[in-house]
């Protein structure tokens, strides 16, 4: 926009002056914008230094009005006394258009503007000419800076960069003066929060003195802040921290960082009355007119500290609690298992050491010891003698002795209750001297070489029905203090071993029973056969010299009888010894059994028995004994009940020569036949119960019994073996063929 | 050796062995004459009659019918036939139930010949013969039966005694060197074997009865 028609020399001039004056207007106003604290004052400055300076009518300064809209008159020269009031927006036409347009508005006649209405008021002071410009502010525009004027007027660009200006210094020193108020607000609130705030706060300079120290601190470390600040910060800590503290201090100035509240350094703070806390410290910076200060935030966390502590140790308690809880679970079970399986060896037929080992095992395992054993007493008033023993040292174990009253064992015996030694290394060099070698040479020995081993016994009594058995100990290389749980185990685990003493006793007592009662079932067969055959004999052999003299033959015949019946008599007797010793019929001979059998029958009946053997042949014991009791058995039947004149029995073999199978295998035939009364096989024989026991006994080697018999016809029994178990199919067809050829 | 005929003797006996040699044993004395044999008590019963024997040998323990009952039927059918019982047992239950049946003698079987034969002859004279063991098993089965007592052990004889001497519990006790319990337990015994209830019934029972001079004799 042009205005300026021409340019002279003397307009250039007139420019110039006014454009000096412009600038003279322009250093007063900044000046007073720079410090000026007061920005009312200012405002009022500056539209009266414009008004002067560009000599309008008028100048004003329509502070915008974020909240309620449109304008509040800030100042205006020469003042009026609507100064400070908002004005209707009916008033305010152009200014409102300066703010839109964001940039000098000029009016050079109201009457012909048409770009916004013409405000009442300034109407009335006859306003003709306005120049108008917006005045930035920090977010939206300030405001607006208009001048007037009353006659026609084209204001020129300097007019325009000058109020320009004006409003700008205006601009910066609002936003210097709200940024300082807006400072010492932050600082009121600052001092506010420091003072109000629940941790401790210290401000520390580069040589350690304390600079700042909040209301909190004085509470704190009972001390006022006068004679806080000033101090150095080592005064606040235990003199033992003093230089290690310091080189800290030195640290964080070099290399100065924020470090949280939480994950730092717990210290210990101390008071002038030399109270010592437990403290948290946090650590920040701030540089204050160059100089760095250590901010430090210092909590007492002695109520947290004994509360961590206390819940530590309430946690480490109960921690402590599960695991003895667990543990003693886990004790019990294993007790339990123990007792259990010590409870299935108990209702076995195992041999009593056997048994008990495995109750010293499981005391051994159980509690946890390096050896155990049983001793027993051999008789009252001892010594005991070790019975059983795990884990010692085999060399001194056997025919080991220990007087009674000696000892762990030995007192426990005595006194009838559990021994703990749990250390006996005060007792060993006592007894050792104690102890007179001649008249316990094993004690001393044991001493020596097992006390000096096992320096910890627990030693509880085994205690029957019958009275007390022994005791039971055990031995742990390391000094040891027996729980009374172990005691209780071990005195458990002791009841056992009495049970299984007690069981082995009745087993016992029952196997002699049942020895008597065969020895007896002996006696009366020896009796039966024996007795009868002796009486016989010596009533002939008496009347024998009378009876050669009335008939020699019939002495001859009754000489012949008294030979066969001394024969069948020792028969008998070798008979009647198998019985007694089992193992003798294992080893025997099948045929030299059957001979000695028909022996004995011979003699006891009065029947002669031929024994005829076929082939040799090598049989299993059990396939002998059954062969020979079914033989027994039939023999027996002969002599009481067949009233025969001759038996026969018939023995033969016949080789299997099969591969796999033993040199000498062979299946067998036994034959037991007699020329007697016979029976009615179909028939009952209630009491002959003899047939019964053959057939279990011949199926007892997967054998065949069969039996012929008719009255009047005598008796035939056959048992045939077919050879070793577990014979092939086809084998045992061509077995039956062969059987059934003889035939 | 008179004129009369043998003594005819018949054996039953289920041991055969014992049959054979008791007929060789027959055999040697020419007044002794095999009748001849049964193995069992039945057997006997039916024999009897035909083989008219004047005494029988008689085994108490056979299988089946018993000697003593198979001489119990042979005596009340047959009064003359004298049964001698020959058996291995001295028992006295055994002995009582023989006589009882009407056996007229009791044998075991260690006699010698000639004692089995003079024992044959007095039987069939109708005198009777016991075997010693036969004869003290009577015996004393017998006295025991009569005597109060009889059953008392030594100790319980020495509690007695005490007790006759008027000894307390306590005073048996001392004496005896055993406890007062165990004193109380023989007296009991010593009351209940007596067939008494009190003390002084077993002292009397004692002394009429000369049980204590009896058992030192």
């Amino acid at each position: 926009m042009d205005l300026f028609p021409s340019r002279n020399r003397e307009w250039m001039a007139l420019v110039e002056t006014v454009h000096l004056h412009h600038q003279a207007a322009l250093a007063r106003l900044s000046h007073l914008a720079l410090v000026d604290p007061n920005l009312r004052l200012l405002i009022h400055r500056a539209v009266a230094l414009v008004q002067e300076t560009l000599q309008t009518a008028s100048c004003q300064l329509l502070e915008r009005q974020p909240q309620e809209g449109g304008f509040l008159l800030g100042a205006e020269s020469p003042t009026t006394s609507l100064e400070g009031q908002p004005l209707p927006p009916t008033e305010t036409p152009l200014a409102a258009f300066t703010q839109d347009r964001a940039e000098p508005v000029t009016v050079v006649d109201r009457q012909a503007e048409s770009r916004f209405p013409r405000p009442a008021r300034l109407a009335d002071r006859q306003v003709v000419s306005s120049l108008s410009v917006p005045i930035p502010g920090e977010d939206e525009p300030w405001g607006v800076l208009q001048v007037h004027e009353t006659s026609l007027r084209l204001f020129s660009e300097d007019d325009v960069n000058f109020l320009l200006a004006v409003a700008n210094l205006l601009a910066v020193a609002r936003q210097r003066i709200q940024g300082e108020q807006a400072l010492q607000a932050s600082e009121a609130r600052f001092r506010t929060l420091m003072e109000t705030a629940p941790t401790a706060i210290l401000m520390v300079d580069r040589q350690g003195r304390i600079v700042g120290a909040n209301q909190r601190a004085e509470e704190l470390f009972g001390t006022p802040r006068r004679e806080l600040l000033g101090r150095p910060l080592n005064w606040l800590l235990p003199p033992e921290l003093r230089d290690s503290h310091a080189a800290h201090m030195d640290a964080f100035f070099q290399s100065p960082r924020s470090r949280p509240m939480g994950q730092d350094l717990e210290l210990v703070a101390q008071r002038q009355d030399g109270t010592r806390f437990p403290v948290e410290v946090g650590l920040s910076q701030m540089t204050v007119q160059g100089e760095t200060l250590a901010i430090a935030f210092i909590t007492d966390i002695t109520a947290r500290k004994q509360a961590a502590q206390a819940l530590q140790q309430q946690a480490a308690e109960l921690e402590k609690r599960v695991e003895e809880r667990t543990q003693e679970i886990e004790r019990r079970r294993q007790a339990a298992e123990g007792l259990r399986e010590i409870l299935a060896v108990l209702n076995s037929n195992r041999p009593l050491d056997e048994i008990l080992s495995r109750i010293l095992a499981q005391a051994e395992r159980l509690i946890r010891v390096d050896a155990a054993a049983i001793y027993r007493l051999d008789r009252e008033g001892g010594p005991l003698r070790l019975q059983v023993a795990l884990g010692m040292d085999r060399t001194f174990v056997h025919h080991l002795t220990v007087p009674l009253g000696w000892g762990a064992v030995g007192r426990a015996i005595q006194e009838r209750q559990p021994v703990i030694i749990p250390d006996n290394s005060a007792l060993f060099a006592e007894i050792v001297t104690q102890t007179n070698p001649d008249a316990h040479p094993h004690l001393r020995d044991f001493l020596v070489r097992h006390a000096i081993r096992y320096r910890s016994v627990l030693s509880v009594p085994i205690i029957t029905r019958n009275g007390v058995y022994g005791g039971l100990s055990l031995y742990q290389e390391h000094p040891r203090h027996f729980s009374q749980e172990a005691v209780a185990l071990v005195t458990s685990l002791a009841d056992h071993a009495a049970l299984a003493i007690e069981n082995a006793r009745l087993r016992e007592q029952a196997e002699l029973s049942a020895a008597a009662a065969e020895r007896s079932r002996l006696a009366r067969d020896l009796h039966d056969a024996v007795t009868q055959t002796l009486f016989s004999t010596s009533i002939i052999a008496e009347v024998l010299p009378l009876l050669w003299e009335r008939n020699p033959d019939e002495g001859r015949r009754r000489l012949r009888e008294l030979q066969e019946l001394t024969r069948g008599a020792l028969a008998e007797m070798r008979t009647l010894l198998l019985e007694l010793r089992p193992s003798a019929l294992i080893e025997a001979h099948l045929p030299d059994l059957l001979r000695q059998l028909a022996e004995a029958i011979t003699g006891r009946a009065r029947v002669p028995i031929s024994v005829t053997v076929d082939g040799e042949g090598q049989l299993p014991s059990e396939v002998r004994i059954a062969l020979y009791r079914i033989a027994q058995e039939a023999l027996n039947n002969v002599a009481r009940h067949a009233n025969a004149s001759q038996a026969w029995v018939h023995l033969r073999y016949f080789p299997l020569g099969r591969p796999g199978q033993p040199e000498k295998a062979a299946r067998v035939e036994l034959v037991i036949q007699d020329n007697g009364s016979g029976f009615e096989p179909s028939q009952d024989r209630p009491g002959h119960l003899g047939l019964k026991i053959m057939r279990e006994r011949a199926q007892d080697i997967d054998a065949v019994l069969s039996l012929a018999s008719r009255p009047g016809e005598g008796t035939r029994i056959t048992v045939r073996w077919p050879g070793y178990p577990g014979r092939i199919s086809s084998t045992h067809t061509d077995e039956k063929g062969q059987v059934q050829d003889e035939k | 050796m008179k004129n009369e005929r043998p003594i005819r003797v018949m054996l039953v006996d289920d041991h055969a062995v014992v049959r054979s040699g008791l007929t060789a044993f027959l055999l040697a004395f020419p007044d002794l004459e095999p009748a001849g044999e049964a193995g069992s008590g039945e057997e006997a019963l039916a024999k009897v009659e035909q083989l008219r024997p004047d005494v029988i040998l008689m085994d108490l323990v056979m299988p089946g019918m018993d000697g003593a009952e198979a001489t119990a039927r042979i005596r009340e059918r047959h009064p003359h036939i004298q049964v001698i019982v020959l058996t291995s047992f001295p028992e006295e239950e055994l002995v009582q139930k023989a006589l009882e049946a009407g056996a007229i003698g009791y044998l075991l079987k260690n006699v010698s010949a000639q004692e089995l034969a003079d024992a044959i002859r007095k039987a069939h004279a109708g005198k009777p013969t016991l075997a010693p063991e036969a004869a003290q098993a009577l015996i004393h089965a017998t006295r025991a039966r009569h005597q109060p007592g009889h059953d008392l052990t030594e100790r319980e004889r020495e509690v007695l005694r005490l007790m006759v001497k008027g000894y307390n519990n306590r005073q048996i006790a001392e004496e005896l060197t055993v406890s007062r319990s165990t004193v109380k337990f023989h007296v009991s015994n010593i009351l209940s074997k007596l067939g008494v209830s009190s003390r002084t019934e077993a002292v009397a029972v004692a002394i009429q009865n000369k049980l204590l001079d009896t058992s030192r004799s």
